[in-house]
């Protein structure tokens, strides 16, 4: 981080009434983690709430989880540099959560079967080696996709509360963030998870109203529309503008990400298999597409109101993030400073506590979900004889702690020059574009076969020819977005799901009706 | 561009109008919900112990 941007960043509001309002909000999630603790008494409780969760605690509980501070501060930053045209994708993800919610796509069908994770499913419907594999694709995806979280959440906090980044504040913010999150996690299990997401969905969202307000009110409505268009021309409206930062594949890109989100990806599937019914997950899903949505949209708009007040109303700052004929800063902190620039005291402490219940509510989700896969989908089956209950919570919560301490080595350790974005993106497509295929075959195909369900997980592993590094070592630098290749991963693997499906059938038929649940209560 | 922008505007106008409204209504019965779960998961615990 090179002085200018130091200094900038230094230039914030925070006093100590902000800090008591943080230090409120934290000690109040710690104590809900402990006071929860003896409900729990097996793994249904510990990782589904005993499938008792409401409609309206799981739309908070989605809402909570799905709106992470790493979302926030990569959706700001395309705002800021994509203007308007970025609100295609939260336009994309909400149209398609509505969807999910009204035919109930996958996630009711999953539900049904009473599933306590997405392998889980495999096994039932594709043999135990399906579940294995599926699993340790999964966890390996989603751990490595999780591993810069911590970073980047506490470089937004240590900048928004003005703490020099010398002198060790990250990393004493990261180790304090992390201890508090797995305190709670590990004690509650999902219980935990479910109460003090509420309590971060009450917080954050009211802070997301109250921001964007003061935003307005600080730049003007007007003002804003009128900069991106001056600055950015069409290109800042025009999502299919082909010299803009999108185009159609992008656009496509992110409609299917859309669907990945709400019935592929494991912290939100684990939000729906928690629900007291299959009924309850189509209410949850509809309600949720009001916050699939603004959780791009909002950050979005902060992104655009950063942009906008840096080019018009903040010299310093534009000679920061656009000097003549250099490199500009790093735009992932044009957010941070704009809001603590505009916001009074009192509060930038309400909103850095909303922004710290972002920050938790994805970690803890994260961390269970995780850690109950490995058990759930790897150990235990591969273990003669399965495991206890009581063995597997403790397994569970060993790994929450494991997967954490993980998350704070890689943290602070890793040196890397990868674009985050295309860094999680492709850790995350390694998963979820095999996935996609098996899970669609599976729920509404009666002739999927196990031995095409493991070909396509395997074939999701093509997805990591998006990453830079990996197409740099082939030769292909440039030649393919990132978007491609997700879309062309996708394809291939529902290809090889067919192919493989119709070349090598199962010799005995699916399980169509969902048997009794062998997880021991 | 201006038809984009007249697109974006009422979208980002709805939508903040409609999580306003259902933020008030997840923080009013997510609140009950929390009661009911613990509620159940304190009858199950007396039924196991029964």
């Amino acid at each position: 981080m090179d002085e200018s941007l130091r200094q900038a960043l230094g230039q914030t509001n925070f006093t100590p009434w902000d800090w008591g309002i943080v230090a409120a909000y934290l000690v109040a999630s710690l104590i809900v983690g402990i006071l929860v603790k003896d409900r729990v008494h097996g793994m249904a409780s510990y990782i589904g709430a005993g499938r008792a969760v409401g409609t309206r605690l799981g739309i908070a509980a989605m809402a909570g989880t799905e709106m992470g501070l790493i979302t926030i501060m990569y959706s700001a930053q395309k705002g800021f540099v994509g203007g308007f045209a970025a609100f295609h994708i939260a336009v994309a993800s909400g149209v398609v959560a509505l969807v999910v919610g009204l035919t109930g796509f996958m996630v009711y069908r999953l539900r049904e079967l009473r599933v306590l994770t997405i392998p889980e499913f495999y096994e039932r419907r594709f043999g135990r080696r399906t579940r294995i594999l599926g699993g340790f694709m999964l966890a390996f995806g989603g751990i490595l996709n999780m591993g810069l979280f911590l970073k980047v959440g506490s470089m937004f906090i240590v900048g928004i509360t003005g703490m020099s980044e010398t002198g060790g504040a990250l990393k004493l913010v990261m180790v304090g963030l992390l201890t508090l999150v797995l305190v709670y996690t590990v004690l509650g299990g999902m219980i935990s998870v479910m109460i003090t997401d509420y309590i971060q969905f009450v917080i954050l969202s009211f802070g997301l109203l109250l921001t964007t307000g003061l935003a307005i009110n600080q730049i003007g409505w007007s003002h804003i529309f009128d900069t991106v268009a001056s600055e950015m021309g069409s290109k800042g409206f025009n999502p299919f503008e082909a010299e803009g930062e999108f185009g159609v594949e992008y656009v496509v890109w992110m409609a299917f990400l859309g669907i990945v989100n709400c019935g592929i990806w494991p912290t939100s599937v684990a939000r729906a298999l928690a629900m007291e019914s299959p009924e309850a997950v189509k209410k949850q899903f509809a309600w949720s597409s009001v916050s699939f949505t603004i959780r791009f949209m909002i950050p979005y708009f902060w992104g655009i109101c950063a942009f906008v007040f840096i080019m018009t109303a903040a010299p310093d700052l534009k000679a920061v993030f656009f000097p003549d004929g250099a490199e500009g800063a790093d735009n992932l902190y044009a957010m941070p400073v704009f809001l603590g620039r505009i916001l009074p005291a009192g509060v930038i402490g309400l909103i850095t506590a909303a922004m710290i219940a972002a920050f938790m509510s994805t970690h803890d989700s994260y961390l269970l979900c995780w850690s109950s896969v490995i058990t759930q989908d790897i150990v235990a089956p591969l273990r003669p004889g399965g495991l206890s209950a009581r063995s597997r919570v403790l397994l569970t919560r060993i790994l929450i702690v494991v997967i954490g301490l993980y998350v704070l080595w890689w943290g602070l350790f890793y040196e890397g020059n990868d674009d985050i974005w295309d860094y999680m993106a492709v850790t995350g497509a390694i998963y979820f574009t095999g996935a996609f295929a098996v899970m669609f075959g599976g729920l509404y195909w009666k002739r999927a076969s196990s031995t095409g369900a493991v070909l396509a997980l395997l074939s999701g592993s093509t997805a990591l020819l998006g990453l830079g590094p990996v197409q740099a070592l082939l030769g292909m630098s440039g030649r393919f977005t990132g978007a491609q290749v997700g879309l062309a991963t996708v394809v291939f693997s529902l290809v090889v799901m067919i192919a493989g499906s119709l070349l090598f059938p199962d010799k005995s038929a699916p399980t169509e009706t969902p048997p009794p649940d062998n997880t021991p209560a | 561009m201006e038809t984009w922008a007249l697109i974006w505007k009422i979208c980002f106008i709805v939508v903040v109008t409609v999580f306003a409204g259902m933020s008030v209504w997840i923080t009013i019965g997510g609140w009950q919900d929390v009661r009911a779960l613990l509620r159940k998961l304190k009858d199950d615990d007396e039924a196991e112990q029964e």
